[in-house]
């Protein structure tokens, strides 16, 4: 793939970042995230109808630019945005699939199509994301070409089921500790803990857990011990906050 | 393999279809298929579902009768689905359902593009897997 | 109408004014939404859709949603999303006409209720 001087120099740019000392490094990987704003934008911009995207999406979008920065590998060679538009609108997708919900999950028979979701949701918690077919068919001891006739028959892939009973003490399915062990992960968080002052503790903890921790709403709901409707609606007007703050600040940036 | 890339694999499936929305679930099936053959997790095969399906019914819709032809690339934790129909002549297109389209097009793919050459219409889209926690090489 | 080999099925009542859908809704079958609809529109002045059961929606199953309320409110009659499967719920987001459609969120509250 051929790739831009201006890739070229973003790339040793990223580079150039394991030798810096660690406020210079937080400081360019903050550039960097700042001059790839527009980025995050465009991919919020393909949600919603026409206009404005919303600042709760804005703040998912800048929230995936964040991690595509700490995670992006410049010794594969390939061009940052590439890497980035991915990352920033799965964090998007993840937003809104989270977000939504159905009523009157159905109750079927026993079939395969119907052990699917149980195990999808099993897997997705341990995995800390949805299954591959392969996974499953190894949790269901079944052909993978079953798993996928399985789940064309017709059912969702991912059921939120009003009265299951809650699962016992839910743990995160990310590893976080590793993660956190990176200074240069831990300086970026440090920005969006800053924005997160900004909030009430129920807002902030809700934010952590979502964010940091990568739980569903449906997991902060049971540990902060309410719906995951109001997860939802607390969590839009948290991000929405954190964008006036982050908008507020860039106006009137700090000493 | 590590989800930096787009690093083409060479290998191409390849699908024509008639005319007709009752195969429209066939181009689905496939693209649920390929899709697993890259490590897609299930919510990524869905969107690739989608967008297989977004495309499709908007070349139906243009192609007036003729035959799609689908061409499902593997790429670096991905699919990229190059699908194509001959014009040859004036098609009804419902413009509020295109519209529609597109935007869900431009949600569960990736990158997409259109292109419309005398004759031709055809649609490009890549979606690569969404989530990449889990993918790093050891 | 009786569900076909993809598990398409469509049941319209006009007993009690709702269409319930099941399966796939794509553009060979989201004209058979509108028709159910219509039928429902012919003798009362609510419809209510069921689309819990549906499994696969695309851009032909908005349009048709939206094709039927416009025709509801072109008889003064209610259209009602009664409910969703995750898969159309969604969709209704992504597309931004969750509160067209639904009249809000596609968050809906739970059996219990929810402080606004």
């Amino acid at each position: 793939m051929s790739m831009s001087p201006e890739d070229q120099a973003l790339l040793e740019r990223f580079q150039s970042l394991r030798s810096l000392a660690a406020d210079e490094r937080r400081a360019e990987s903050e550039a960097i995230v700042n001059e790839h704003a527009w980025l995050a934008e465009r991919c919020a911009r393909r949600f919603g109808r026409r206009g404005e995207p919303t600042d709760d999406l804005l703040q998912v979008g800048s929230i995936g630019l964040i991690k595509a920065v700490e995670r992006f590998d410049a010794s594969h060679g390939v061009p940052f945005a590439a890497f980035a538009t991915p990352t920033i609108l799965g964090e998007l997708r993840r937003y809104f699939r989270d977000s939504t919900w159905s009523l009157k999950v159905p109750r079927r028979a026993k079939d395969l199509h119907v052990r699917i979701p149980a195990a999808t949701e099993r897997l997705s918690q341990s995995l800390g994301r949805s299954p591959t077919p392969d996974e499953l068919a190894a949790e269901l001891d079944e052909t993978v070409e079953h798993v996928l006739e399985g789940l064309e028959a017709g059912s969702s892939y991912r059921t939120i089921s009003l009265d299951r009973p809650a699962p016992g003490a839910s743990g995160p399915g990310m590893d976080v500790a590793a993660e956190d062990d990176d200074l240069l992960r831990n300086q970026q968080r440090l920005e969006l803990a800053r924005l997160l002052e900004r909030l009430g503790e129920r807002e902030r903890r809700i934010v952590y857990l979502r964010f940091f921790e990568d739980l569903t709403q449906s997991e902060i709901a049971e540990l902060v011990g309410t719906s995951q409707v109001h997860v939802s609606r607390l969590l839009r007007g948290a991000l929405r906050q954190m964008s006036r703050a982050a908008a507020d600040d860039s106006l009137n940036p700090a000493g | 393999m590590n989800g930096n890339g787009v690093k083409i694999t060479a290998e191409v499936i390849s699908l024509r279809i008639p005319a007709d929305p009752r195969f429209l679930r066939v181009a689905r099936m496939a693209a649920s298929s390929v899709g697993s053959l890259v490590g897609l997790a299930l919510d990524d095969l869905e969107d690739l579902k989608i967008g297989v399906g977004e495309v499709v019914t908007s070349l139906l819709e243009l192609g007036n009768g003729n035959e799609l032809t689908l061409e499902f690339q593997l790429v670096d934790l991905g699919v990229e689905l190059f699908a194509y129909v001959e014009l040859d002549g004036p098609s009804e297109i419902d413009e509020e359902r295109a519209a529609l389209g597109l935007q869900i097009l431009d949600v569960v793919a990736d990158e997409h593009q259109f292109s419309l050459d005398t004759g031709r219409a055809a649609i490009w889209f890549r979606r690569s897997v969404d989530t990449l926690a889990d993918v790093d090489e050891s | 109408m009786p569900p076909d080999a993809s598990g398409f099925e469509i049941i319209a009542s006009t007993d009690d004014g709702m269409v319930r859908v099941a399966g796939e809704v794509d553009a060979a079958t989201a004209d058979q939404i509108a028709d159910a609809v219509a039928e429902v529109l012919d003798t009362r002045l609510e419809v209510v859709l069921d689309l819990s059961q549906v499994t696969y929606m695309d851009s032909s199953g908005l349009r048709a949603l939206i094709l039927c309320r416009q025709a509801a409110e072109g008889r003064s009659a209610r259209f009602e999303i009664g409910s969703t499967s995750p898969e159309v719920a969604r969709l209704l987001e992504i597309t931004g006409l969750a509160e067209t459609l639904l009249g809000g969120p596609s968050v809906r509250p739970d059996a219990l209720g929810e402080p606004g």
